[in-house]
């Protein structure tokens, strides 16, 4: 995957970010932003400048102008009625409002799905591997053959049992048996360190390394697990269900 | 912004060479599971890895100073105190290289299960029996993982 000129790769600009992360003492490195999916980053990491930033060929050579400026957000809720989360939006203070009904359905999880696929070239396949490695050094048998086949794993938590789905490139399920034989979802948890690329379910690490962090706060500190993590409901697109 | 790219791409200018050769990573998977390895997920090289290890002194000074600035940065750390069971760090001995953890009521026992209370309770009712005692774990003892503070999902 080259650049413009062809001369300088996406591999050499991620090499370039570690050398930089590592002469800035960054130890949890630099994410590389990719074409047209901005990046949501942690308010704290120095990373944030590139908070809301993606490459754009038209954003890099001129400013956004007015007339481009995004409407501003006034409120939004999910109406169950039409399925569908409902946006009031206006152009700025004193300007007419309007709003725009996105329909919460199969289209919108595709274009999670889609989207997640553009986020992957900023990942490093080899990163995945150690990742891949280093999980299988946490996971019995079973559940990294479960991971490796299905790229989902259920561990049970010998604090609370409830039982977790752990899953790639998606947000941890967390469930509870019924009295009835079935399952009941408590929670879907999303969690990203560092940061992630707008409306995909992808972050800034590479998909095993989000699993790893998941699993780890799980087993560590349950109720931190939670605490930290965003709690998106289950119909919802980035829930990914 | 910009110039974080820009410094990136110059710094690579030219040179064909990746951060991690392949040579490394066999002595990077040697490391997986041994006790001593501090292990930080990292979203350009995957991971990387230090090492509490006495007879190498001075990586020893570098992995303590490494440990004091990440959980300064908000990093969270989590340690292996036995195997299966780990523990979210709370500090770090810096004169005697040990990891700072809090023992919890879980530690002798699952919580009883019998009342069978809502499940959004759960989590809260385990909040309230968290009266951790500090323990004090050697760094060079444990495996340890960190993960950067979270963005958000």
């Amino acid at each position: 995957m080259s650049m413009s000129s062809g001369e300088i790769t996406w591999d050499q600009v991620r090499t370039g970010l570690a050398r930089i992360a590592d002469k800035d003492s960054e130890w949890a490195g630099i994410p590389l932003p990719v074409h047209g999916i901005p990046l949501v980053i942690e308010p704290r990491h120095p990373a944030h400048v590139l908070n809301g930033f993606c490459f754009d060929d038209e954003s890099i050579t001129r400013p956004p102008t007015d007339d481009e400026s995004p409407p501003r957000l006034v409120n939004q809720w999910f109406s169950y009625r039409h399925h569908a989360t409902v946006h009031v939006c206006d152009d700025g203070p004193g300007t007419r409002r309007f709003h725009v009904m996105l329909p919460e359905w199969g289209g919108s999880r595709l274009q999670y799905w889609i989207r997640t696929i553009g986020a992957s070239s900023s990942w490093d396949a080899d990163a995945e591997w150690r990742a891949l490695e280093s999980l299988q050094s946490l996971l019995t048998p079973s559940q990294f053959k479960s991971y490796l086949l299905t790229g989902s794993f259920l561990e049970t938590s010998k604090r609370s049992r409830v039982q977790y789905l752990f899953r790639k490139l998606r947000p941890t399920v967390a469930m509870r048996g019924d009295k009835k034989g079935g399952m009941r979802i408590l929670a879907v948890l999303c969690l990203h360190p560092i940061g992630y690329f707008s409306e995909t379910w992808g972050g800034a690490m590479v998909p095993t390394d989000d699993v790893i962090g998941h699993l780890l706060l799980m087993r560590a500190d349950e109720h931190f697990f939670w605490k930290k993590s965003n709690i998106h409901p289950t119909w919802a697109a980035q829930a990914g269900i | 912004m910009m110039a974080v790219i820009g410094m990136a791409l110059a710094s690579t200018n030219g040179e064909e060479e990746t951060v991690i050769a392949t040579e490394n990573l066999e002595q990077i998977a040697d490391l997986i599971g041994e006790p001593g390895t501090l292990s930080i997920l990292n979203c350009g090289a995957g991971d990387v890895r230090l090492c509490f290890d006495p007879a190498k002194p001075v990586e020893m000074e570098h992995a303590k100073a490494v440990v004091q600035d990440m959980i300064r940065r908000g990093y969270i750390l989590m340690i292996e105190i036995e195997p299966g069971q780990w523990r979210r760090c709370k500090g770090f001995d810096p004169e005697r290289y040990e990891y700072i953890v809090l023992d919890t009521p879980s530690d002798f026992g699952p919580i009883a299960d019998t009342a069978e209370p809502e499940p959004e309770k759960i989590v809260v009712q385990n909040i309230d029996k968290r009266r951790g005692r500090p323990r004090k774990i050697p760094a060079g003892s444990v495996k340890a993982v960190s993960v950067a503070p979270t963005g958000g999902g």
